[in-house]
């Protein structure tokens, strides 16, 4: 009976096992968007400590200046963080929400990234963010739509002279 | 209270007899890129319509059961959209998704620019598939890397973009010169130029003549291991000790050579270095 009760406890503790992701780092400022570093899958070039804490530091600080931007339609801050497609686009994006006289608000819940590609030179970053967000859209001050919502995005990253910088940020439906 | 049931369940059948309708948008779930599409709305009255997408917003007054009609010049930024409709009171929404369209743009990335001969993986490429609209085009890809130099090509086998990315290491040839490196998608393709060089000096000599209270130092023709000249501007270090000390003089190398003077006090043995690489010994005067 024992051995029966033994044998069954360790299958509901295998069952219960799941192959997790270790989060090795996490953006550390609280003022920051919560960004998790999954340690996944990279190639072909590893990806180093101060690099791992710079990404995680320019991620977060990317959302919370698009945040910003498109909460206060401001489109000059994009500057710091975002280059080259993504730029443009949150650009036309803000002009057009300006002229419209509609503004988005956004309550960040987290970021869990994974790296998929780091370039032999390491000139790109290719990744994966499972974002988690609320956003309330505004015409003026009315309140016209307003949801919580996960959603995937691919990422490409390209380094700057201080920074990573968002080239790319563009949202694939989850499976 | 039997009678006010009644009379609720008939005024709204009635509101609902004269065609109050609910206000309802209904969109396609997925399109693509620089697709147009038409929203269908029912209900009835007007309202203010709202296109809210990740790279274009609009606003526009729209009247309940017309179809609404999206420009293909307002999806071209994919991903998700919230069509809106509201009225005073309600607000009615359809989200869909769009899609990148296939791939017309190139981001190619080697590196470096500039590469030592007979290198195992020295050069590093890198292509990033874009639509025509700046979106990554996540469906794979067939992608060609090809080097090229003078007459002779060589290309790798075809790969798949994986999320729009695709990247292979290529070796550097055995001679110096320009190679052109490519990437190449359906009709599309991309080139950067890379400059091979020499690798480091091989058996690297110089001879030594005396003139007056001089010495003349001057390297043979600086190769590397296969008979590449190391190019100009490369730095030549000529050490001479005697018996005041050592002395140092730094020389680039031009056309092919490096050359430079020393003053002469005496026995001297001068060495010769570039790089990692150090060549033999010469004695000056005194017993050779």
């Amino acid at each position: 009976m024992r051995i029966a009760a033994s044998a069954i406890a360790l299958l509901l503790s295998l069952a219960a096992w799941q192959p997790k992701e270790t989060v090795v780092n996490a953006a550390p400022s609280s003022s920051l968007p919560k960004v998790e570093l999954g340690t996944g899958r990279v190639g072909p070039r590893e990806i180093e400590g101060l690099t791992r804490n710079k990404i995680l530091h320019d991620y977060a600080s990317a959302w919370q200046t698009l945040a910003t931007g498109l909460e206060q339609n401001r489109p000059d801050i994009l500057n710091d963080y975002f280059t080259g497609p993504a730029n443009k686009e949150f650009t036309t994006v803000i002009a057009e929400q300006t002229a419209t006289g509609i503004h988005r608000e956004y309550v960040d819940h987290g970021h869990k990234l994974v790296v998929i590609f780091y370039s032999p030179d390491g000139g790109v970053m290719q990744l994966w963010d499972k974002a988690e967000y609320e956003v309330r859209i505004f015409d003026g001050s009315r309140l016209i739509h307003s949801e919580r919502t996960a959603i995937r995005f691919l990422v490409l990253m390209t380094p700057a002279a201080d920074r990573w910088m968002v080239r790319l940020l563009q949202d694939v439906p989850i499976a | 209270m039997r009678s006010l049931f009644t009379l609720l369940l008939c005024s709204a059948f009635l509101g609902t007899a004269r065609g109050e309708a609910a206000l309802e948008l209904h969109a396609p779930r997925t399109v693509h890129a620089g697709d147009a599409i038409a929203i269908t709305s029912s209900g009835t009255g007007s309202g203010t319509f709202y296109l809210i997408g990740p790279g274009h917003v609009a606003k526009r007054p729209f009247r309940a059961g017309d179809t609404i009609q999206i420009a293909s010049n307002e999806l071209q930024s994919a991903g998700t959209y919230q069509a809106m409709a509201c009225q005073e009171k309600e607000c009615a929404t359809a989200t869909f998704y769009v899609a990148p369209s296939r791939g017309a743009d190139l981001i190619f990335l080697v590196h470096p620019s500039r590469v030592p001969v007979a290198e195992t993986k020295a050069i590093s490429a890198v292509v990033v598939v874009l639509d025509r609209f700046q979106n990554l085009a996540v469906p794979p890809e067939n992608v060609v890397f090809r080097a090229t130099r003078k007459a002779m090509a060589v290309s790798s086998p075809t790969q798949e973009t994986v999320n729009g990315v695709a990247w292979t290491r290529l070796n550097s040839g055995p001679n110096d010169g320009m190679v052109e490196i490519s990437a190449s998608v359906s009709q599309l393709s991309e080139r950067r130029v890379v400059q091979q060089v020499a690798a480091d000096p091989c058996n690297l000599r110089a001879s030594a003549v005396k003139r007056d209270d001089r010495i003349v130092l001057q390297t043979d023709p600086v190769r590397d291991c296969r008979g590449n000249p190391v190019r100009d501007g490369t730095i030549v270090t000529f050490t001479k000790v005697d018996r005041l000390g050592r002395s140092t003089v730094d020389a680039p190398i031009k056309s092919g050579v490096a050359r430079t003077e020393m003053g002469f006090g005496g026995p001297a043995t001068v060495s010769v270095a570039c790089g990692v690489v150090v060549g033999s010994d010469i004695r000056i005067g005194g017993a050779q």
